[in-house]
C-alpha cells in the first residue's frame, strides 16, 4: 500500500510536485506518465525515501517514511523496497550470483542461495548465475537487475523507466515480468515513465504535468 | 557477500593498478625492515662481543681500526705492541683483567688468534667437546670454524700467513685440533684460538726460514723457545708454566715478543678518565675505548640509515599519494555502484567503511609483502656474502619495532582513504540516481 497526502516538492522557486492524495492499495500497480521535467523521478525518489518532500506525508506498507532517520530510511528501504532503474547499474566488480548475495547482504536479510536462484530462475537468468556483468547482453543484465529488485519480496516495487531503453519485445517482456513479479509477491508497484508503449498494460495511470 | 569481501572484489577488478599500488608500498617498507633488521642485529652484534672490554691496547694507527679488528676481528690490526710495555700497563692498579691478542696468521681465512684461556671466559664460552689449548700449536676452534671446515677434535692443518687467502703457509708445524667450543654467537664462533706461544713458534719459524742461510744457527733457539719460552707474562697468565724454573730465560725471551693487542677490564671506575689519557700520552701505544668508538661508529652510519629510512618514507608517502588518486578517481566510475548499494539498504556508515577498506587492505598487504621481502632480502643476502654467518645477522627473527610499521601501513591505508572515504559517505544518491 502506498499512500500520499498533501505531499508538495520544489527545486528552489521551481514547484515540481503537488499531489493533495493518492492511495494506491495493496496488489496494485499505477502508471505515472510525463516528460521531463514533470517530476517523475523525483516522485519515485520520494516514494524510495531517497528525497525528503518539503511538506505532506508518504505512508508504506503502513509505515510513515517521511519521519524516518536516514539510518532507519536505509533499513525498511533494503527491507521492503524493490528499485528498478532505465540502466541496470549492476555492479561491475561482482559475478551476477554476487550481486544477489550483496543485495541480501545490504537488505539485512541471512544469506539464502536458494533464494537467489528462484529469483534468477523467475527471470530466465539462472544459467548465467556465474557470469561477470560485462558478459551479459543488455537484456540480461535487466532481468538479472529485476531479479536483485524482487530478491527480498519486497512490499513495494519501484520502476524508474524501466523499458525506456528496450526494443518493443524486449518492453513488452519486462513489463510482462514486473507485472508477473508483483502479483506473486502481492506487492505494491509504481512504474513512473514517458514511454508510452506500455500504456495499454495498466488500469490505473495518472499523467504529470 | 561483507563488506571485506566486496572491497577485495573491486581491488581484484584492477589487478595492475592494484598490484603497483601495493608493490610501491611493499618497497617502502621492504628498505626500513631491512634497515632495521641490520641496524638492530649489528648493534646487539658488536654490543655483545664488546661489552666486557673497557679498553683496547694497541700500535699506533686508527682506533677504529684497533676495535674493529682487536674485539670484532673485522679489519686489519693496526700493528704490533711490544709484550713488556703492555705487561707494564696490565700490572696497572686501574687494570683487573688483560688479555693478550696475537694474530696475523689464518686458515681458510678464518683467523688463529694467539691468546688465554681468560679470552674464552670473558664471553663466557663453554667446550662443546674436547678440550682447550695447553701446549704449543694446540687449537680450540670456534663452532662455525668447525663446522665450516669440517675440523673435529684430533683434526691437523698447516695455518696461512696472514688473513687473505692465497698467503704463505707456515709448513714447519701443524696445528693440532684439541676441542671445540659451543656456538656462543659472538666472535669466538668464527677464531682459532691457540696459546701466544704458538703464534711466536711460528712467526719465528717464518722469520728464521727467510733468513735461513745467515742464520742456521737459531734453529737451537727456536726449539728452545718452543719448549720453554713459550709463556707471557701477564696479569692472570695462566700461560707463564715453569716460568719460576726458566724465570732468565723467560724474562730474556719476552724482551723481543710482540702481541697484536690487549684487551683490558676495569678495576675500578677512575679508570675509565686515568687509562687511556696515560697509555695515549706517556707510551707508544695506543689505547681505544670500545664504549667510544662504537658510539662514533654507530653516528656515522647513522646517518647513512637516517638517509635510507627518509627515502623509504618518502616511497610510502608516495604510494599512499596513489592509492588516494586510485579511490579518489574510482569514485567517479563508482558513483551508480554505491549510489545503487544506499538503494538496497546500504547505510552511509556501510559505504564510508567499504572505501576505508580498500585502502587498508591495500596498505596491509603492501607492509606484509614489504616485511616479506625486507626479511627474504637480508636472508637471501646474508647466506650469499656472509657464507661464514660472521656477523650472525638473519632474516628469520622478527623485531617488536616491526609491529609498529605494520600498525603505520594500516594507519596510512585509513588515511589515504578517508577523503574517498568521505564523499561517499556524502554521495547525494537521489541526485546520482536521477542522473543515471
Amino acid at each position: 500500500m502506498i499512500e500520499i497526502k498533501r505531499l508538495k516538492f520544489s527545486y528552489g522557486e521551481t514547484p515540481i510536485l503537488n499531489i493533495d492524495e493518492l492511495l494506491i492499495p495493496y496488489g496494485e500497480d499505477c502508471l505515472f506518465l510525463g516528460n521531463s521535467g514533470s517530476g517523475k523521478t523525483t516522485l519515485l525518489h520520494i516514494l524510495a525515501g531517497l528525497i525528503k518532500p518539503m511538506e505532506g506525508e508518504v505512508i508504506l506498507a503502513e509505515e510513515n517514511i517521511t519521519n524516518l532517520k536516514t539510518h532507519e530510511m536505509d533499513d525498511f528501504r533494503g527491507r521492503n523496497i524493490g528499485l528498478i532503474f532505465q540502466k541496470h547499474h549492476l555492479v561491475h566488480a561482482l559475478s551476477v550470483i554476487e550481486n544477489l548475495l550483496l543485495a541480501q547482504y545490504l537488505g539485512g536479510l541471512p544469506k539464502d542461495l536458494n533464494r537467489i536462484y528462484q529469483a534468477l530462475d523467475d527471470v530466465n537468468v539462472l544459467h548465467r548465475k556465474k557470469a561477470k556483468v560485462y558478459e551479459l547482453s543488455q537484456g540480461e543484465a535487466q532481468r538479472v537487475s529485476i531479479a536483485r529488485a524482487m530478491l527480498n519480496k519486497p512490499k513495494i516495487i519501484l520502476a524508474d523507466e524501466p523499458t525506456s531503453s528496450l526494443d518493443d519485445e524486449n518492453c513488452e517482456r519486462v513489463i510482462e515480468l514486473l507485472q508477473y513479479q508483483a502479483e506473486k509477491y502481492d506487492a505494491t508497484m509504481v512504474i513512473t515513465t514517458h514511454d508510452q508503449r506500455i500504456k495499454k498494460r495498466f488500469e490505473n495511470s495518472i499523467t504529470l504535468r | 557477500m561483507n563488506l571485506f569481501r566486496l572491497s577485495w572484489s573491486y581491488l581484484k577488478c584492477k589487478p595492475l593498478n592494484t598490484g603497483l599500488n601495493i608493490l610501491i608500498l611493499a618497497l617502502g617498507v621492504a628498505i626500513i625492515v631491512v634497515l632495521l633488521l641490520l641496524s638492530t642485529q649489528m648493534e646487539s652484534k658488536l654490543t655483545k662481543n664488546a661489552e666486557n672490554v673497557d679498553l683496547v691496547i694497541g700500535a699506533k694507527g686508527s682506533p677504529m681500526q684497533l676495535i674493529l679488528s682487536s674485539i670484532f676481528h673485522i679489519d686489519y690490526p693496526t700493528g704490533n705492541i711490544p709484550l713488556k710495555e703492555a705487561t707494564l700497563i696490565s700490572k696497572s692498579p686501574f687494570v683487573k683483567q688483560a688479555i693478550p691478542l696475537s694474530m696475523g696468521d689464518s686458515y681458510s681465512t678464518y683467523r688463529i688468534i694467539g691468546t688465554d684461556h681468560s679470552y674464552i671466559e670473558l664471553y663466557n664460552a663453554k667446550l662443546e667437546e674436547g678440550k682447550l689449548w695447553d701446549k704449543v700449536y694446540e687449537v680450540t676452534l670456534g663452532a662455525e670454524v668447525s663446522d665450516e671446515l669440517d675440523l673435529e677434535v684430533d683434526d691437523y692443518f698447516y695455518g696461512q700467513h696472514g688473513m687473505a687467502k692465497g698467503g704463505h703457509f707456515h709448513e714447519e708445524d701443524q696445528y693440532h685440533v684439541v676441542g671445540v667450543l659451543e656456538r656462543s654467537n659472538t666472535v669466538l664462533d668464527n677464531l682459532i684460538l691457540t696459546g701466544l706461544e704458538s703464534i711466536w713458534g711460528m712467526h719465528e719459524y717464518h722469520i728464521e726460514d727467510t733468513h735461513h742461510e745467515e742464520d742456521n744457527h737459531h734453529e737451537s733457539e727456536t726449539d728452545h723457545h718452543k719448549t720453554h719460552s713459550l709463556e707471557g707474562n701477564v696479569k692472570n697468565a695462566s700461560l707463564i708454566e715453569g716460568a719460576d724454573e726458566h724465570d732468565t730465560t723467560v724474562e730474556d725471551s719476552l724482551e723481543d715478543k710482540e702481541i697484536t693487542a690487549m684487551l683490558i677490564q676495569y678495576a675500578s671506575p677512575m679508570a675509565i678518565i686515568q687509562m687511556p689519557r696515560m697509555v695515549n700520552s706517556k707510551s707508544a701505544l695506543q689505547a681505544a675505548s670500545p664504549a667510544f668508538e662504537m658510539t662514533r661508529l654507530f653516528s656515522l652510519l647513522g646517518v647513512g640509515i637516517d638517509a635510507l629510512i627518509g627515502f623509504a618514507y618518502l616511497i610510502i608517502f608516495i604510494s599512499c599519494l596513489s592509492i588516494f588518486i586510485a579511490l579518489y578517481n574510482a569514485l567517479k566510475e563508482r558513483k551508480y555502484d554505491l549510489a545503487i548499494m544506499r538503494s538496497m539498504g546500504a547505510t552511509r556508515s556501510k559505504l564510508c567503511i567499504h572505501i576505508l577498506l580498500e585502502g587498508t587492505i591495500m596498505t596491509t598487504l603492501g607492509g606484509l609483502l614489504g616485511f616479506l621481502l625486507g626479511h627474504g632480502v637480508i636472508e637471501i643476502f646474508t647466506r650469499i656474502i656472509d657464507t661464514k654467518n660472521e656477523t650472525g645477522i638473519t632474516g628469520l627473527i622478527f623485531l617488536k619495532g616491526e609491529i609498529g610499521i605494520l600498525a603505520l601501513c594500516v594507519l596510512l591505508g585509513v588515511l589515504s582513504s578517508l577523503i574517498p572515504a568521505i564523499s561517499a559517505y556524502r554521495t547525494d544518491i537521489s541526485k546520482v540516481l536521477a542522473e543515471g
